[in-house]
């Protein structure tokens, strides 16, 4: 393992001031034989604990800290479920299958809607046919064909609200369809199919969370020490700060998200993915409008302008905040009498 | 002041020593009970330094290797003095305290064999 490679563990600030007397000391400590395999090893995972200290005696650094790192899990869970949006499996073509549900029972209606994730077709059912009797003709025609159907329930018309419907649910490969065929007017037959979400989905969620602490709490860490030493201290503070302020909120609203559809991945038939907070959902277009009141927390676009906003601010901050004497070496206090 | 930056400080109050003086002198100043590693002086020296408690004395290269030595600053030596009272005062309460102990023999005992 080169030199460069053992102090790339350390943080910057510690790489500038003393790298070169790291590896120096190193080898003393080792003596004659020189430094081991463990040596070196040891000195990498020193300066990766390092990089998660906070500079003593600063307890804002450390509000800031935990505030980052708050805000660090729910974006990493936001990128985790993203990602892992992608692993749903397509959904099939909705004529096709749609075709192999009604059969010659109903009429399909031209311009299914198809996305990767989901489909919706509606067809016509024949006048002369009972719903109940069609929907168990479907159920049989979708086994038949290898999908897992529910017995078919008649429900609803009791109410005076909603029609009666005979209904059923049938998996295959990753997609739930659900089949309703209604006592209307219409005679209206709705054929849904919906991705189910993939084992992988929680995983990646979880993991992209971790990732996402992890790396929260070391922007934080070294971005405090950076403050520490800059000439413009207060103003990139501050501006670490307002940074800070501003992604608090979109994380809080992730954070909503997370608690409430990673358990329950269905949200009124449709599938839920925790970075909805962020942006434009695969199976919810209404939540990509701009809402401005109470709904905050169902509003991508304002979230993603404050993680925008905030990302900008934090930047920011790390630009002002310069070391004080960057281009003196060593970069470090020395006795006056000497310097 | 955790039990290593003591002892750093200790190390550096009577005379500027190098990294690898500084480890020595810490092992025999603890009995080799706190052994310090580059990886975590370094961090703590930076540390010491942002808070005034030490400067760099002076730099030299040996064998072409980079040496810098550190030096006690005064604010140090006066966080060390203020501690090691601190510590002092501790040390006789304990002693005291055990002195008190029911059984005076074997307080007493217990101090003479802490001290051997």
């Amino acid at each position: 393992m080169s030199d460069g490679l053992l102090l790339a563990a350390f943080p910057a600030r510690l790489r500038r001031r003393h790298g070169a007397e790291l590896i120096t000391t190193m080898v003393e400590v080792a003596g004659p034989a020189g430094p081991t395999r463990a040596d070196r090893w040891r000195l990498v995972l020193d300066g990766l604990r390092e990089r998660f200290r906070l500079p003593p005696g600063r307890p804002l650094a450390v509000v800031a800290a935990v505030l980052a790192l708050l805000v660090g899990g729910a974006l990493g869970a936001a990128a985790g479920s993203w990602i892992g949006m992608w692993t749903f499996p397509a959904v099939p073509a909705a004529t096709p299958v749609a075709n192999q549900a009604i059969g010659s029972d109903a009429t399909l209606d031209p311009h299914p809607t198809q996305e990767r994730l989901w489909m919706s077709a509606a067809a016509r059912l024949d006048p002369a046919l009972d719903p109940t009797v069609s929907a168990g003709r479907a159920r049989e025609r979708l086994t038949a064909a290898g999908w897992t159907a529910s017995p078919v329930v008649v429900s609803g018309g009791t109410d005076g609200v909603h029609f009666r419907r005979a209904a059923f649910d049938a998996e295959k490969s990753g997609t739930r369809l659900e089949v309703t065929a209604y006592y209307d007017e219409d005679r209206l037959v709705e054929i849904d199919g919906r991705s189910m979400r993939p084992a992988s989905y929680v995983p990646l969620v979880i993991g992209g969370m971790a990732l996402g602490l992890l790396a929260g709490w070391l922007v934080a860490a070294a971005l405090t020490y950076r403050i520490g030493g800059a000439r413009r201290r207060r103003m990139s503070a501050v501006t670490a700060g307002a940074g800070l302020a501003l992604l608090l909120l979109p994380a809080g609203s992730i954070y909503l998200y997370l608690f409430h559809f990673l358990p329950n991945h269905e949200s009124e038939g449709w599938n839920e993915f925790v970075h909805r907070a962020l942006a434009y959902s695969p199976v919810q277009s209404s939540a990509d409008s701009l809402n401005l009141g109470l709904g905050w927390t169902d509003s991508p676009w304002l979230n993603k302008g404050l993680v925008i906003a905030g990302f900008v601010a934090v930047a920011a901050a790390t630009i002002i905040a310069r070391p004080a004497h960057p281009s003196q070496e060593p970069d470090f206090p020395t006795d006056p009498q000497i310097a | 002041m955790q039990e290593p930056t003591f002892l750093i400080l200790t190390a550096l109050a009577a005379q500027p020593l190098h990294g690898y003086g500084i480890i020595q002198s810490v092992a025999v100043l603890s009995d080799d009970e706190v052994k310090l590693r580059p990886g975590t002086l370094y961090g703590a020296l930076d540390r010491l330094a942002d808070q005034g408690l030490i400067t760099v004395d002076r730099e030299e290269a040996v064998d072409g290797r980079l040496r810098r030595y550190y030096r006690l600053s005064d604010s140090g030596a006066a966080a060390l003095s203020a501690q090691a009272e601190r510590l002092h005062r501790h040390a006789t309460a304990a002693e005291t305290q055990l002195r008190r102990r029911p059984g005076l023999a074997g307080g007493a005992a217990f101090l003479a064999g802490g001290a051997a």
